[in-house]
């Protein structure tokens, strides 16, 4: 791979970019040079942790690693939490959005003089009328559209005074449309024959293939390795198009203080970016835009850009001069939203006759979906790292097609890899003639980044694979497949091992930290908290540094208000950035407080306590001498000395010289009914290398959560699209099968098992677990059913259909 | 939602005056009429709520027979002790509806007289379905696994109905009110496909109204059960399912078997009902009748799964009778 020479004006423009913030987060390998380089300039100019912060780091946890309930939790559970879609102003408009029946279409005419006709109406924003500003891309994607790129592509925005005349103003617009050929299949869309989406002319793609992709990744010589191979094995592999259906949908409200003041509720990821971007759509200062978002119902990375809805409420709302809200309906979000991309990944590599892998080889083809804006559609980075090969060769091409957009969900692209990765892993196994742990020990890279050639700041891969058999048994249950059947019932048990950059991410950060006279601390940042427990977790790193009690912290945040420009929670990156962020900050103010501790006062010109202050420490709320605790003041005393509240501020410091990888394994027991094809989870256990968990809890959750979905992934996820039409016809949660409470198992048989190696970089040596968790269960669970009816399935989700198919193959009636 | 007019009739020869003028229907517990207005499948202007009707939601015995009012609760179908008795498919059919909280609020009636869940046919952009009044039915050149493998014309969307299944099997008659006063239907004549009429799928004017469901006196406490498969264990419409009742034992007399998810209507599996008359349920009689129940079927592009499915499920319904 050639590096591109990268100029330092980019750098600062790319810095200064909520898109590329948030492609590097997410797609770290699709601007490969330039996150190289962007990276190489913060190391270069981001202060190191100066010595004299260093020297006062607590000597021990006393709030870290323990178990707190989320702060949100009261006002969640009580339904007194307000998110976006529970904003209610005075005189606010409601918005109906009117879609696009038509996968790939020309707006000839709209005419919408019926809509704004009707009483109760009071805007209708068409792309005729819209600010034309280019959004995202390829291809180009405006606030509206004219070319209509898939099917439930919002066309027409309707402000009137209550929802449903709004709704039915958007029933009155008149659209012609010239319906142009579509296609929503990747592979088909890069075949000869396939239908020109057009792209070419615009220069982003070659026919359907988009121009960028995930670079080509090569290591020593494939080619002659896997011929010397003594095992052999190649096998393609699929995965669908799966939709985030977060419970609130996306949504808006906007509030205009005259001309040049505007508040957004927004329900985002991202309240810095989305500040950002709206502030250049209106041409405003930055500080001009306040950009709220407290409460979050479901994000999961579709929610990292205010995309359309935010910027259609700002715009009706200066259209109206009236607070606006946006939401999405149900089926709007399922099609317009961004989706989880389609992969086919085709894989091949040999092994030496010890089972050790020799030669490996991806070629991959993503679905980038109707517009490439958020998401360049990688399926590589848990491949790249989880095996360890020297040779090695690693290629992906990305089909623009006509289903909705694509972006990330729950990680980027490692579910889709992991998926089919170990699949092949386990066929390889057996292949070896090996217990797919023991095969999995031996060829998990424990050691090094191999393609940056860096250690891994931590790495527990080992301990996952050994700690989660044995939490499920592996080396009593495992057995032979289809061979555990007891009338129409088959057993099995399978696993899988996973590595992945997210959790593992640090990017520009800063937060500040206030205590006041009575000793309550304030945590100060701009995380948005998407109901991961970020803001609990930054709390207790803030209470932990400063030394207060917890009871004494709270957090602030979700406000753009309140703190300074960074990046927004997604790549499962907060823990690392933020976390490191609210440290920093914290030891400048804990600093603070032992100077003002060992500085002389008046009137007796004697200070709090003797000594200097690398002498002190602090914790519980007091400050005291590291060599007699028993010598302590409150450190509410130090603060009043000063006569009123303390600051501390920090920014994420950027370590260089290491590679940076979570780790997980993932292990399933399964029962397969052989007259009806069903599937039941028996069991799951989820192993996580988290560095060090900072709330137990909150860990618990994450990998809970995170689970489920991959569960879903396997057992039922897939959008659908109609064949002839192209029209996506499962958007609701009637047909979208997202697992229930009722398909993952009961919490004794759902265990999280927690590694804690310690990273050399993450505050109190933590990583991120939002994502890492997600790509696990669903080859643990492929590979699961495999062993219990002794049938490949490589395509997710395994449904009823594949599994009765597969049953055929082998079985009488 | 357009506005509409509420109607709270006090009997039943109200509610059907108030049913003969415009656009006007039914409505108890709202659980799949208010979807259905809210997405404009259904010209509304006017719905005539039962629920102050006395006396329409009794779950008795009278004359030896199970009867049970149209405005009963599915989940108290689902809990009762008399119809877990005398007609065990039913109550566990029941069960197997939707979600707590739907069961709590839907009512028989309205299980029974629900619109079939095709995805095209609720999608409000695909108004040209044979079933919205149009000329065009997606599910044959598009996906088709929720859709029918008999009896599909023009239109292949399946009976969404649960109860429906257990009834079939159990023989149950509906009765019906009208302007001319009641009458009784069999369950079987009840729904029907689209070959009679792709437009509607029970045999209700619009301003008759479902009263009653009885299961005779032959068929209840006989043994019975009813099974289910959907993508998920709640919530979910079926994609196979089977009610099954027997007569005799260990020689059985007369077997019901009505199979879910298959047809436009409850379907019966004659074939493998007369093969079990005068037999002892083995496992090779099992075996056969299993096979015999999807005898003829025609699997559109998407829907083969459901053979294999449900001659599984017919195969676990009688291993169940057998024991
Ligand atoms: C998410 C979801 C999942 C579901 N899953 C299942 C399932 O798994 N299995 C299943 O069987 N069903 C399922 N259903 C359907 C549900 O059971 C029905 O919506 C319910 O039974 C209808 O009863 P209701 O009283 O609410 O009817 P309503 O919504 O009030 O009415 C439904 C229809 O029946 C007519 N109607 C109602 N009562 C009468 C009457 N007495 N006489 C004549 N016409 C009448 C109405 O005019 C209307 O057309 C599901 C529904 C939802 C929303
Ligand atoms: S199956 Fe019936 S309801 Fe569905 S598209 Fe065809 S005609 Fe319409």
């Amino acid at each position: 791979m050639k590096a591109k020479k990268i100029t330092e004006k980019r750098i600062l423009e790319l810095l200064d970019d909520p898109q590329f913030n948030l492609i590097a987060a997410e797609s770290p390998w699709a601007f490969a040079d330039e996150i190289e380089a962007v990276n190489q300039y913060l190391m270069a100019t981001t202060p190191k942790l100066p010595e004299h912060l260093r020297a006062v780091q607590p000597q021990q946890t006393r709030i870290v690693g323990r178990r707190v309930a989320r702060i949100e939790d009261p006002d969640r559970l009580t339904g007194q939490a307000i998110f976006t879609t529970d904003v209610r102003l005075p005189g606010m408009l409601h918005t109906a959005i009117l879609h696009s029946p038509h996968a790939h279409a020309l707006i000839e005419n709209i005419d919408t003089s019926a809509a704004e006709a009707l009483p109760g109406v009071r805007a209708v924003l068409t792309y005729k009328n819209v600010l034309k500003e280019r959004i995202g891309g390829p291809p180009d994607m405006f606030i509206l559209n004219q070319e209509i790129h898939f099917a439930g592509e919002e066309v027409a925005a309707v402000a009137a005074e209550d929802i449903h005349t709004a709704r039915e103003a958007a029933g009155l617009i008149r659209v012609t449309y010239r319906v142009l050929p579509s296609v929503t299949d990747a592979e088909a869309a890069l075949a000869p024959g396939a239908p020109d989406l057009g792209h070419g002319a615009e220069g982003i793609a070659r026919g359907n293939q988009l121009a960028m992709s995930y670079p080509l990744t090569k290591r020593g010589n494939f080619d002659t390795a896997y011929a010397g191979a003594a095992v052999k094995h190649e096998g393609t592999y699929r995965t669908s198009t799966l939709q985030h259906a977060t419970l609130e949908p996306r949504a808006a409200v906007a509030l205009w203080h005259g001309p040049d003041q505007l508040t957004v509720w927004a329900s985002t990821q991202y309240i810095m970016g989305v500040r950002a971007e709206l502030a250049t759509t209106f041409g405003l200062p930055r500080s001009h835009v306040r950009v709220i978002c407290q409460h979050m119902g479901g994000g999961f990375g579709d929610k990292s850009s205010s995309v359309r809805q935010g910027r259609i409420a700002a715009i009706l709302a200066r259209m109206t001069q009236r607070p606006v809200r946006v939401e999405y309906d149900r089926q709007l979000n399922f099609n317009a939203a961004s989706h989880r991309y389609a992969t086919v990944v085709k894989l091949q590599a040999g092994a030496d006759r010890g089972g050790k892998l020799a030669a490996y080889r991806a070629d991959a083809i993503s679905d980038s979906g109707a517009y490439a804006a958020f998401s360049l559609a990688d399926v590589m980075v848990s491949l790249v790292r989880t095996y360890h090969a020297e040779n090695a060769h690693f290629q992906q091409v990305s089909a623009l097609t006509n289903r909705g957009p694509s972006g990330f969900q729950r990680c980027v692209g490692n579910p889709q890899g992991t998926f089919c990765q170990d699949i092949f892993m386990d066929e390889l196994a057996e292949k070896a003639g090996m217990d797919p742990l023991d095969f999995r020990l031996a060829n998990v890279e424990t050691k090094v980044d191999q393609d940056r050639k860096l250690p891994w700041a931590s790495c527990g891969i080992v301990e996952c694979l050994q700690e989660g058999a044995k939490a499920i048994g592996w080396r009593q249950k495992w057995h032979k497949p289809g061979a555990a059947i007891t009338g129409s019932k088959a057993h099995g048990i399978g696993m899988t091992a996973h590595a992945c950059a997210h959790g593992s991410m640090a990017f520009p950060m800063t937060a500040m930290m206030k205590i006041d006279r009575d000793g309550s601390l304030d945590v100060i940042q701009s995380t948005t908290d998407i109901g991961g427990g970020q803001s609990t977790q930054m709390m207790m790193i803030g209470a932990e540094t400063v030394g207060v009690r917890l009871e004494d912290a709270h957090p602030s945040y979700g406000d753009s208000a309140f703190t300074a420009d960074s990046v927004g929670t997604y790549g499962s990156l907060q823990t690392m950035t933020g976390g490191s962020a609210v440290r920093v900050a914290g030891l400048d103010l804990k600093w603070r407080i032992l100077q003002q501790a060992t500085k002389p006062l008046p009137p007796k010109n004697a200070p709090l306590l003797p000594g200097k202050p690398e002498d002190l420490d602090t914790g519980d709320g007091f400050v005291f001498l590291k060599a007699d605790p028993s010598k302590r003041v409150p450190i509410r005393d130090v603060v009043a000395s000063t006569g009123g509240p303390m600051m501390g501020q920090g920014a994420h410091t950027i370590p260089a010289g290491y590679g940076m990888s979570t780790f997980a394994a993932g292990f399933a027991e399964v029962e397969v009914d052989l007259d009806t094809g069903d599937v039941r989870l028996l069991r799951y256990v989820a192993a996580n290398d988290v560095g060090k968990a900072v709330n137990r809890l909150g860990v618990e959750q994450q990998i809970e959560g995170a689970s489920s979905m991959g569960i879903g992934m396997v057992l039922g996820e897939e959008m659908k699209f109609d064949g002839p039409g192209n029209f996506p016809v499962n958007w609701n949660w009637e047909n979208y099968a997202m697992p229930t409470v009722l398909e993952t198992p009961k919490w004794a048989d759902y265990k999280p098992i927690i590694v804690e190696p310690g990273d050399a970089i993450g505050p109190y040596g933590a990583k991120g677990v939002g994502e890492p968790p997600t790509s696990p269960p669903a080859p643990a669970i492929a590979n699961a059913i495999y062993n219990a009816i002794g049938v490949r399935i490589h395509d997710a989700p395994i449904t009823r259909d594949k599994v009765l198919a597969g049953l055929a193959q082998i079985r009488r009636g | 939602m357009k506005s509409f007019e509420h109607m709270s009739p006090t009997s039943v020869q109200e509610a059907v005056k108030m049913l003969s003028v415009g656009n006007a229907r039914v409505i108890a517990g709202g659980t799949d009429l208010l979807g259905i207005m809210k997405d404009g499948l259904l010209p509304t202007d006017r719905v005539v709520d039962l629920k102050a009707i006395p006396g329409l939601d009794k779950i008795r015995e009278e004359s030896g027979e199970l009867r049970i009012g149209a405005l009963a609760r599915i989940g108290d179908l689902a809990s009762s002790a008399l119809v877990q008795q005398k007609a065990p498919a039913l109550a566990a059919a029941a069960f197997a509806v939707a979600s707590p909280q739907i069961r709590n609020a839907g009512t028989l009636g309205g299980n029974l007289a629900q619109k079939v869940r095709c995805w095209y046919y609720r999608d409000a952009d695909r108004a040209d379905c044979y079933k919205r009044n149009g000329s065009y039915c997606y599910a044959i050149f598009g996906q088709s696994e929720l859709h029918a493998l008999f009896d599909g014309a023009a239109c292949f969307a399946v009976t969404p109905s649960d109860t429906a299944i257990a009834l079939s099997a159990l023989a149950a008659r509906i009765v019906v009110a009208g302007p001319k006063g009641e009458r009784e239907v069999g369950v079987d004549d009840f729904f029907i496909g689209p070959a009679v009429d792709y437009m509607r799928e029970v045999a209700l004017a619009a301003d008759e109204i479902i009263v009653d469901v009885r299961i005779p006196s032959t068929w209840s406490a006989q043994p019975s059960v009813f099974l289910k498969a959907a993508p998920r264990k709640a919530i979910d419409f079926a994609r196979g399912s089977v009610g099954a009742a027997v007569i005799g034992s260990p020689v059985i007399q007369k077997a019901r078997i009505s199979l879910g998810a298959v047809a436009p209507t409850p379907k019966r599996a004659t074939a493998s009902e007369a093969f079990l008359e005068g037999k002892r349920l083995d496992a090779a009689t099992i075996a056969k009748a299993a096979e015999l129940a999807t005898e003829g079927a025609k699997p559109l592009a998407n829907n083969a799964y459901k053979i294999r499915l449900t001659q599984g499920l017919v195969r676990q319904a009688l291993t169940r009778l057998a024991s």
